[in-house]
C-alpha cells in the first residue's frame, strides 16, 4: 500500500458570500435512499462514506458503482474524489491507499483522486484523512462518470457530498 | 485567487410566530442521516450554469441569467485542465463567442495532441472520451466550429447507432450517429418517464442531453422548456449557478447535531430518523455501534444494539477523541471507554494534550490533575492564536477541565439557522462543529465552580 500525503490549505481573499434565499435547496430524499440513478442497463450508485472507526485513524472511503446491471459491465468507469479544506487557512493531511489513481491538488486548491478503471463496475477510493484542530473539516465529494455497456455513450457526473468535520 | 462563493443550501423557513422549525429540518441529507453545515454548502458550477444556459439557448427559452464574464474567466482558470476544453465550448455557445470556441478546440489540442495525451499531472486523461464528447456538443449545437474541430482531430468521433431508442441516452447517441427515425412519442415518452420517475433528469447535463435530442428530431418541446425555464429561473449569483451535488450524512454527524441541538427538534421528523439510524449497519467497529446507541437515546428510542464494549482510543491525534468520549456518555456506554496512550505521549503536542484532557474529564467525570508544567502548555496554545481561534477554545476547554477556569472570548453564535452552532471566527458563515461541542464542554466545565 502506498501512501502519498498532500498538505493543503486554502486561502480565501474577497470571498463572496450568497443569501441562502438565492440558492437551490438540495432536495430532502427519502431516508432510505442512497445515491443512485435508475439507467436503462442497471443502476448507477455513489456513495462517500464516513470514518471506518474512529478509534484509530479515521479514513474517507468513496465507491461509484454500476448494480443491478443483469451481468452488462460499463465500458468504463471513473471515480472522482475531490476533497475541500473548509474554513480559512484550514489545513488537511490526505492519503490514498489506490496505487493506481492519481492524486492532484495543490495549496489553492482542492486535492482531487481519480480512478478510471475499463470494463468494470466498481471504482473504490479511500485514503486517511486527518483534520488538524485548526481545521473546521473536510468535506469529499465522490462523482461517478463513465460510458455504460455499448452503445449506451456517456453518463453525465453523478455525484456524494460528505462532511468530516 | 481561488472564488469561494458559496451559499448555504440549507436555510430555514419562518412558518409562523413560534413555529420556527429546528435547522435540524434543513440538514437531513440524501441518506436520511444529518449533514455537516459545511458539507451542505453550495460551490458555483460552471458545467450547472452552462449546461442550463446551453438547453434554454438550444430550446429557445429566453429566460435566464447572463454571467458574469469575469466570474467565468475565473472559474475557468480554477477548472481542471482536463474540464477546462469542454466548459469553454459550451461558454462560446451559451455567450455567442466565437474565439471561446476556438480557444477550447486550442486547449484541447495542447491537452490531447493527435487526439492521445496523457494527464498533464501524470494520471491519465480519456482524450477519447473528452473530443468524442467536444464533437458531440459542436454536432447537436450545429456549430460552425466542426470543421476546425474535425481538421485539428481527423479521427472519426461518430458513434456507433443504439440497439434501442428506449432512452435519452440511447437517443441522443442516435441523433449523433444519423439514425433517422427517433419518433417525437419515443423521445417524449422518455422524458415523461424520467421527468416522473426518476432523478436523472434533474441534473442539468440531462436537461442539456434532453434538450438536445428534443430540438434536433422536432419532438414537443413544452414539457422541456418548463423545466428549463425553472431551472434558469433557480438561485444564482452574478449568474452562476451552484452545484447540485447531495450531501449525505453520518452517524458521528447526526450524533453532533441532535446532542447540540437538545430539544430544537420541531419539525424534524425524529421517527424518520430513528428508523435510518436503526438501517445502519455498525459492522465490527464498537464506536460505531455505540454512536447508533447514542443516536437512538439522543432520539428518546428504546431498544437497538447492546452496550458496547471495548471503546480504546487508540490515536492520540484523533481529532474526534474527546467527541466519541460524550457520546458513549450520551449513549451509556462510558465505562467501555479508555484512552490507549500515555499522558507522557499525550504531552507531545499542545493540541494532542488538550484533546487528552478534555477527554479524560469526560471519561473520569472529574477535574484532570494538572501540573505547573501541564498548565503552562495549555496557556501557550491559549495564547498562540490571540485567543480567537479553535485552538485556544480547545486549550480553555482543558484548562477548565483540569479545574482551571479560563474566560474564553466571545464567539459569533448562530449558523445555518441553528442557535446551538458557533461559527469559527474569521471564517465567513461556515459552522463549526467541533467548536460548537467544546464550547458546550468548555460551559458545563466551568459551571460547577461558577454556581455559589
Amino acid at each position: 500500500m502506498s501512501s502519498l500525503s498532500l498538505l493543503k490549505r486554502t486561502t480565501v481573499a474577497g470571498a463572496l458570500v450568497a443569501s441562502a434565499a438565492l440558492v437551490p435547496a438540495a432536495p430532502a430524499q427519502a431516508a432510505s435512499a442512497d445515491n443512485y440513478w435508475n439507467v436503462p442497463y442497471g443502476q448507477l450508485y455513489v456513495s462517500a462514506y464516513e470514518c471506518n472507526t474512529y478509534l484509530s485513524s479515521c479514513s474517507w472511503y468513496t465507491k461509484v458503482q454500476l448494480r443491478n446491471n443483469g451481468g452488462r459491465v460499463m465500458d468504463n468507469i471513473t471515480n472522482t474524489t475531490k476533497i475541500f479544506a473548509n474554513g480559512i487557512g484550514a489545513t488537511v493531511t490526505i492519503s490514498k491507499n489506490q496505487i493506481s489513481a492519481t492524486l492532484t491538488g495543490n495549496q489553492t486548491s482542492i486535492g482531487q483522486v481519480r480512478w478510471t478503471k475499463y470494463v468494470s463496475n466498481l471504482v473504490e477510493l479511500s485514503g486517511a484523512a486527518r483534520p488538524s484542530w485548526t481545521a473546521i473539516g473536510i468535506t469529499t465529494e465522490a462523482c461517478l462518470t463513465g460510458n455504460g455497456p455499448g452503445g449506451y455513450g456517456a453518463v453525465s457526473a453523478k455525484c456524494a457530498r460528505i462532511g468530516l468535520w | 485567487m481561488p472564488i469561494l462563493l458559496v451559499a448555504l443550501a440549507a436555510c430555514t423557513v419562518q412558518v409562523g410566530e413560534g413555529a420556527k422549525p429546528s435547522a435540524l429540518v434543513s440538514l437531513v441529507g440524501e441518506n436520511g442521516l444529518l449533514v455537516d453545515p459545511a458539507a451542505a454548502v453550495h460551490r458555483p458550477s460552471l458545467d450547472v450554469t452552462l449546461s442550463r444556459l446551453a438547453a434554454a439557448r438550444i430550446l429557445g427559452v429566453s429566460e435566464g441569467p447572463s454571467p458574469d464574464p469575469t466570474m467565468v474567466k475565473q472559474l475557468l482558470k480554477q477548472a481542471s485542465p482536463e474540464e477546462r476544453p469542454e466548459l469553454r465550448l459550451k461558454w462560446g455557445y451559451v455567450s455567442g463567442e466565437p474565439s471561446q470556441t476556438s480557444q477550447a478546440i486550442k486547449e484541447a489540442s495542447s491537452l490531447c495532441p493527435l487526439g492521445k495525451a496523457a494527464a498533464p499531472s501524470g494520471g491519465i486523461i480519456d482524450c477519447t472520451d473528452l473530443l468524442k464528447s467536444m464533437w458531440a456538443f459542436l454536432n447537436v449545437s450545429q456549430s460552425t466550429s466542426m470543421i476546425p474541430f474535425e481538421s485539428t482531430f481527423p479521427e472519426k468521433y461518430k458513434p456507433a447507432c443504439p440497439p434501442s431508442l428506449k432512452d435519452l441516452v440511447s437517443q441522443y447517441v442516435a441523433v449523433l450517429c444519423g439514425k433517422k427515425n427517433v419518433s417525437g412519442d419515443e423521445v417524449a415518452k422518455a422524458v415523461a418517464a424520467l421527468a416522473e420517475k426518476d432523478r436523472f433528469l434533474s441534473d442539468s447535463r440531462s436537461l442539456w442531453t434532453a434538450s438536445a435530442v428534443v430540438t434536433r428530431i422536432g419532438a414537443d418541446p413544452s414539457p422541456l422548456r418548463k423545466m428549463t425555464v425553472r431551472a434558469v429561473s433557480s438561485g444564482h449569483v452574478k449568474g452562476i449557478f451552484f452545484d447540485e451535488i447531495p450531501a449525505q450524512g453520518t452517524l458521528l454527524t447526526t450524533w453532533a447535531l441532535l446532542h447540540l441541538a437538545r430539544s430544537d427538534m420541531r419539525g424534524l421528523d425524529a421517527e424518520r430518523l430513528t428508523q435510518t439510524v436503526l438501517a445502519q449497519d455498525p459492522g465490527s467497529a464498537p464506536d460505531r455501534r455505540m454512536l447508533v446507541r447514542a443516536n437512538l437515546a439522543l432520539l428518546h428510542h428504546k431498544g437497538g444494539p447492546a452496550p458496547t464494549r471495548g471503546l480504546t482510543l487508540s490515536d492520540p491525534d484523533g481529532p474526534y477523541n474527546p467527541f466519541i468520549a460524550l457520546a458513549a456518555r450520551d449513549s451509556g456506554d462510558l465505562a467501555a471507554v479508555s484512552l490507549g496512550f500515555s499522558k507522557s505521549v499525550a504531552r507531545a503536542t499542545r493540541d494532542r494534550f488538550a484533546s487528552y484532557v478534555v477527554t479524560q474529564r469526560i471519561v473520569s467525570g472529574a477535574s484532570v490533575p494538572l501540573t505547573s508544567a501541564d498548565v503552562s502548555l495549555l496557556r501557550s496554545l491559549l495564547k498562540e492564536d490571540g485567543a480567537v481561534g479553535r485552538p485556544s477554545l480547545l486549550a480553555a476547554t482543558a484548562l477548565a477541565a483540569g479545574g482551571q477556569a479560563t474566560d474564553i472570548k466571545a464567539w459569533p453564535v448562530g449558523c445555518s439557522g441553528a442557535p446551538w452552532l458557533v461559527t469559527a471566527p474569521g471564517n465567513v458563515d461556515t459552522c463549526d462543529l467541533r467548536s460548537s461541542l467544546l464550547m458546550r464542554l468548555h460551559q458545563e466545565f466551568v459551571a460547577p465552580q461558577r454556581t455559589p
